[in-house]
């Protein structure tokens, strides 16, 4: 029979809780990073610069909340690569698919239906 | 035909029956992928759930582009009130985060308080988008079929609503999993009884403030009656669910938890691609 190592950890010394530990003031960073970047949202909206100044600075800002909560909250930064290429391949034909829809539809001159 | 022996090496087996005895949680990622396969379940189906928004997003997006000017969006939205509702999603988030991470600690008390959080947080989005749809309905006329807009409106905002509902329900379960299983026993523990108090009485209150502020409307009045009697129905009749809640379950919790920021990432691009985009 083999011995069990000495040197094993405790759940309680177990160095997995140090890095557990640790994220918590990750997530409270980044929480509040993200009440900060709504908040600047809907400042921008009433700010009168250009309409494509605003509408850019508002895609970035949603993409910045967007991959921080999947990088942090969803754990992609610690988890395996697999995690991530698996929901980027969903993430980028539906990116894909909401693009080339908008370029394929122009408005219609004779009015909406309802 | 026999099939030939595989031999692993004694060091090899011993540390993984080894991570088994000690840990439950590191054993599940014994797969091929490194993985445990309800994670990676779990990342697939968001996958495609992105694809499914996707859809849902650009059609709402090419009616409002195809026919510009059928409704006014800005005399429509409370902005005041999406933003809410959008801090109040981001909140639940990041209590999510910290439930999967006191799971992850064995830290079961501090778990079920972040927990609730999040359910409450997540019902209180859910309030908020019952309003807005209420007042949409009642005192603006937009309806499912009234307009291209209210059509592609609904069923965007809704089917994220279902979403939001469907988390909120999973994670009570895990909720009502983490409670003693004995009624009795939870007399021993203080901060749950304080807990429970507060995901009972908090909703009840807040609903019963809102029938005083906003005119006598009966549907807060009766909302908060509702909840004031399903909450301990609810407790009562989860014999069946109560302390179920094992070691290996904090991957069940983590699970549920990857839903939940998937719908507050879902909500991020819906917050600026149809409301926000609209005051421009």
């Amino acid at each position: 029979m083999t011995e069990r190592p000495a040197e094993h950890p405790e759940p309680a010394f177990d160095p997995h809780l140090k890095e557990e530990h640790a994220k918590y003031f990750t997530f409270f960073n980044v929480a509040m990073a993200m009440i900060l970047i709504t908040a600047v949202e809907i400042v921008i909206i009433y700010i009168p610069v250009h309409t494509v100044i605003v509408f850019s600075s508002l895609m970035v800002l949603s993409l910045v909340k967007f991959l921080a909560v999947i990088w942090w909250f969803m754990h992609l930064r610690w988890d395996r690569a697999l995690c991530t290429i698996l929901f980027m391949i969903g993430l980028f034909i539906a990116t894909g698919t909401v693009t080339a829809l908008m370029f394929l539809f122009e408005q219609d001159p004779s009015g909406s239906p309802l | 035909m026999t099939e030939p022996e595989t031999t692993i090496p004694e060091n090899i087996q011993d540390m993984s029956d080894h991570a088994a005895q000690t840990d439950p949680l590191e054993a599940l990622k014994a797969t091929s992928t490194g993985v445990e396969n309800k994670k990676m379940a779990m990342w697939a189906f968001l996958a495609s759930d992105c694809m499914f928004f996707g859809t849902l997003i650009s059609t709402h997006l090419i009616y409002r582009k195809i026919y510009p000017g059928v409704e006014d969006p800005q005399d429509l939205f409370s902005i005041e009130l999406t933003g809410f509702s959008s801090f109040i999603l981001l909140m639940s988030s990041f209590l999510m985060a910290l439930t999967v991470s006191a799971a992850h600690k064995r830290n079961i008390p501090g778990m079920r308080a972040f927990l609730m959080g999040t359910i409450l947080f997540g019902m209180i989005f859910l309030g908020g988008q019952v309003y807005e749809f209420a007042h949409f309905v009642h005192d603006k006329g937009l309806t499912l079929s009234s307009s291209v807009f209210g059509s592609t409106f609904y069923v965007l905002t809704g089917t994220h609503g279902v979403h939001v509902a469907l988390g909120v329900f999973w994670l009570l379960m895990w909720f009502l999993a983490s409670l003693p299983a004995r009624l009795g026993d939870f007399r021993g523990e203080r901060s749950l009884l304080l807990q429970l108090g507060i995901f009972w009485v908090s909703p009840v209150l807040v609903l019963v403030s809102l029938y005083f502020v906003k005119h006598h409307e009966i549907a807060y009045l009766l909302a908060g009656i509702g909840w004031g009697i399903l909450f301990p129905l609810i407790l009562l009749a989860s014999g069946s669910l109560r302390g179920r809640y094992k070691r290996e379950n904090a991957l069940d919790v983590e699970v549920a938890g990857l839903y939940w920021h998937f719908v507050d990432v879902v909500w991020i691009i819906i917050f600026t691609a149809v409301y926000l985009v609209e005051y421009l």
